[in-house]
């Protein structure tokens, strides 16, 4: 996934599977305190033995460590596109503990997710920021799959329907549904939201249009891409995952080095 | 031969060979078009590999339209007098300059994906699943339509993964 090139991800309910120490080495890096396998992966991921950690930031704005009372990682990343500044907030679904087991959420707290992006919307205005962009890891339920949101139901809606108005863009997921709509904010404005299923195949392609004076976003333009059809241009793997009856042969170099 | 084709056809006379260039990505419309103002006119490499949409470079933030406008005419005047583009071609250009909203927007490329619950081989868990290594030439094909872009995951990229993941070192799990 490092040499993916992914920027920001959002922490969802999975990620907290193994509990906080866990994913806070998946970013952090170092080794499993009992996994056979761990420090043995390709030489670009390891530092001194050990995994380096992920090279994107993990974001998630209302998952509070009880301990310190201080998020477990930022709430938001900003990605500077020529000077202008767009804000990724990253956050998983308030119900996180009432799907994970005890063990995984211990000293987490899960927070409101429409308070959090809200009130964090005047923080980044007054950084300068116009352009947001929300990660969560909640969805909804289209009644046809990949199609425009007539009929969608699910938690999603009444979190976008209680957005700041200044959240220019939501880009959901955790129902593992496709789908491209336009969801009314708290204002009544309508807010572009999208999902991109489950596992490999399918990705949102966001054409952003940004108005370089004003510093907002002026359209967003989804596309679903599919990766199914894609050639295989990226196979190296660490030889104890032993696919090499499945996967095909390599190319020289890897994806990205 | 229609109009627009004969005039192609006869510019491209003028177009030097393809030496060097400082676009990575070229801009490779077929017409110069300026946010959604088509102006008709034929897009090609004019400097290298460099076309003439990314020449005028209208999806920078300028700031204001009368600082595109500037760039916009001294790049086409340039162009004119190196016979590279018509009069009439420069014509056309400038008038789609001064569009509303022209020179005034950026465009950035999201690729977004979620759940993909460390689904790294293919057909695993499902026979449609086509495994990490297409999923990665997607992307990869995705950033390289626009510089300006960010690949981002809304939540569970791992987890309730099919046996491969879990099964490999938990060093490459993120």
């Amino acid at each position: 996934m490092n040499r993916i090139g992914i920027d920001f991800k959002a922490v969802g309910n999975h990620e907290v599977d193994e509990g906080k120490t866990e994913l806070l080495r998946m970013q952090n890096g170092g080794n499993h305190p009992t996994d056979p396998y761990t420090g043995k992966g390709l030489p670009a991921d390891r530092k001194e033995g050990e995994f380096r950690g992920a090279d994107f930031k993990f974001l998630a704005a209302n998952v509070v460590d009880s301990a310190t009372n201080t998020t477990l990682f930022p709430g938001v990343g900003i990605k500077s596109f020529l000077g202008i500044k767009v804000a990724f907030i990253g956050m998983t679904l308030e119900g996180t503990p009432t799907i994970v087991s005890p063990s995984g959420v211990a000293g987490l707290e899960f927070h409101d997710e429409v308070a959090t992006v809200n009130t964090m919307i005047p923080q980044l205005k007054a950084e300068g920021i116009e352009a947001a962009v929300v990660l969560i890891h909640e969805g909804g339920f289209p009644t046809l799959e990949g199609g425009n949101c007539t009929g969608i139901s699910g938690p999603i809606l009444d979190i976008v329907n209680g957005l700041h108005p200044e959240v220019d863009l939501v880009i959901s997921g955790h129902t593992h549904r496709v789908y491209n709509c336009l969801v009314n904010n708290s204002a009544g404005q309508p807010v572009r939201v999208t999902s991109a299923g489950q596992y490999a195949p399918v990705l949102s392609d966001i054409d952003m249009t940004i108005d370089t004076r004003s510093k907002d976003v002026v359209a967003s333009v989804p596309t679903t891409s599919m990766s199914a059809a894609a050639p295989v241009r990226w196979c190296r793997t660490p030889a104890f995952w032993n696919w090499s009856t499945i996967m095909p042969p390599c190319l020289p170099r890897p994806l990205r080095a | 031969m229609n109009k627009k084709a004969f005039l192609a056809a006869l510019l491209a006379v003028f177009v030097p060979a393809l030496a060097h260039g400082a676009c990575t990505t070229p801009d490779i419309s077929p017409t110069v078009v300026f946010v959604s103002y088509d102006t008709e006119v034929a897009n090609r490499a004019v400097d290298g590999i460099c076309t003439i949409d990314d020449l005028i470079k209208d999806e920078q933030p300028w700031g204001s339209q009368q600082a595109f406008l500037t760039h916009a005419s001294k790049v086409s005047f340039d162009l004119f007098k190196q016979r590279k583009i018509t009069a009439v071609e420069r014509n056309r250009l400038m008038t789609d300059a001064m569009q509303p909203g022209v020179g005034t927007t950026l465009k950035i490329k999201l690729i977004a994906f979620n759940d993909f619950h460390g689904n790294i081989k293919s057909g695993e868990g499902s026979s449609s699943n086509p495994g990490v290594a297409r999923f990665a030439t997607t992307i990869k094909e995705l950033r390289a339509a626009n510089e300006l872009h960010a690949v981002v995951s809304a939540g569970d990229l791992i987890g309730a993964s099919p046996l491969p993941l879990a099964r490999c070192s938990r060093m490459s799990r993120p």
